[in-house]
């Protein structure tokens, strides 16, 4: 059966999307009034915050148990900004997105202490990051107190252990065959990150990646192929992977041994690789 | 399998079974909660989808198809069903949980197909 798609739209535009699945993106949470939140209504996936600067108050009085995630654009200046926004984690699940930037890693260990769920976001690191990224890797694996997922480390950790074909689109919210984002014009567009799209049909992007891959840019003999499908050759083709074939090989290495690990401990009793 | 299957194939020796499996990983000391939790526990998604603790444990769950928006997938619940259902986020607890679900053995860590965070709920 097809999948329903989510529609990532402006709260501008919700009547134009009643009845369907949406992710309502909203700037302050002061925008939010009785207004507002009468006219949501409906098969709402999450409150998407922009701007997170201003004060929470509205989004706990008009939306107890809706799912937010907010932006944590300067991963280094706002920080204290995942202070102000814990108090919501009592009442719903909150994920703090962060940007793939110097510095990431701190606000990641921060918000997972804080006990929220984490999306990194963004593609084609430099080496630095990359470095970074596996450190990330590691607290994301390793560390003990780690109870929250931190995408997309753990959503592809997932899929290695699982050996499941989800791919780094699907995972990252990017793909427009799931998520289809609506830009504030009410233009089914790409996603933001891949802005330099050129203004192809959104409905053919899978299409031209895997035609890219096919024929033999650096992915067609690339292992994670089947995950990843070029997640890190956009927006720039050019970008090469090895740096990140670390990141991803960290990952899978990982699931190997958990795998093993379990192994050691017995044969399940419903007859899997567990 | 389906997610149905897996419930009925869900049976307390499962459980005791994961629980331990969960305990040895643990005390090895070298893996975090959420990839025991969420490697382990992915054959008995939601054992029942009324259970409050199985939809709180969502944060690791892959129910569907896609990413975060999409991780109560088959469920159909809307944010807007979970206040009055019984299984509202204020069950989870601030993600302290996860003492207290061995005994229940049932989804801290669901797995149940490909997805990503927004399409857990």
């Amino acid at each position: 059966m097809p999948e329903r798609l989510t529609y990532d739209i402006p709260i501008a535009l919700t009547a134009v999307y009643r009845g369907e699945r949406t992710i309502i993106r909203i700037y302050d949470p002061a925008e939010i009034d009785d207004k507002i939140s009468s006219g949501l209504a409906g098969d709402i996936a999450c409150l998407r915050i922009l701007s997170p600067d201003g004060v929470i108050d509205p989004l706990r009085r008009h939306f107890p148990g809706l799912p937010v995630e907010f932006e944590l654009h300067d991963p280094c200046k706002k920080l204290p900004l995942l202070y102000r926004y814990a108090p919501l984690l009592s009442d719903r699940p909150v994920r703090v997105s962060i940007p793939l930037l110097p510095g990431f890693g701190s606000a990641v260990k921060l918000a997972a202490s804080l006990n929220f769920a984490v999306k990194v976001c963004g593609g084609q690191p430099d080496q630095p990051l990359v470095e970074e990224m596996l450190r990330i890797a590691d607290y994301y694996l390793r560390r003990p107190a780690v109870t929250e997922p931190i995408d997309f480390f753990h959503s592809l950790f997932l899929a290695f252990y699982h050996h499941d074909p989800v791919t780094l689109w699907a995972i990252q919210d990017e793909d427009p065959a799931v998520v289809r984002y609506v830009d504030d014009h009410g233009n089914e567009a790409l996603h933001p990150r891949l802005s330099g799209g050129g203004g192809k049909p959104v409905t053919r992007f899978m299409e031209e990646l895997a035609d890219d891959i096919a024929s033999g840019n650096e992915c067609a003999g690339c292992e994670f192929v089947v995950n990843c499908h070029g997640y890190f050759k956009r927006p720039r083709k050019e970008y090469r992977c090895d740096g990140i074939r670390e990141v991803l090989r960290t990952l899978k290495d990982a699931a190997g041994e958990l795998r093993r690990d379990l192994a050691s401990f017995g044969p399940s009793p419903a007859g899997d690789s567990r | 399998m389906d997610i149905d299957t897996r419930h009925e194939e869900n049976s307390p020796d499962l459980e005791r079974d994961q629980v331990s499996r969960r305990d040895f990983l643990t005390g090895l000391g070298k893996w975090s909660k959420v990839v025991i939790g969420a490697a382990l526990f992915g054959g008995s998604l939601l054992a029942s989808r009324n259970d409050a603790d199985a939809y709180g444990a969502a944060w690791a769950n892959r129910g569907g198809g896609g990413g975060w928006v999409n991780r109560y997938g088959g469920g159909g619940t809307a944010w807007g069903n979970h206040g009055g259902g019984g299984t509202a986020w204020g069950n989870h607890g601030g993600g302290g949980a996860w003492a207290n679900r061995g005994g229940g053995g049932t989804a801290w860590g669901n797995h149940g197909g490909g997805t990503g965070w927004v399409n857990r709920y």
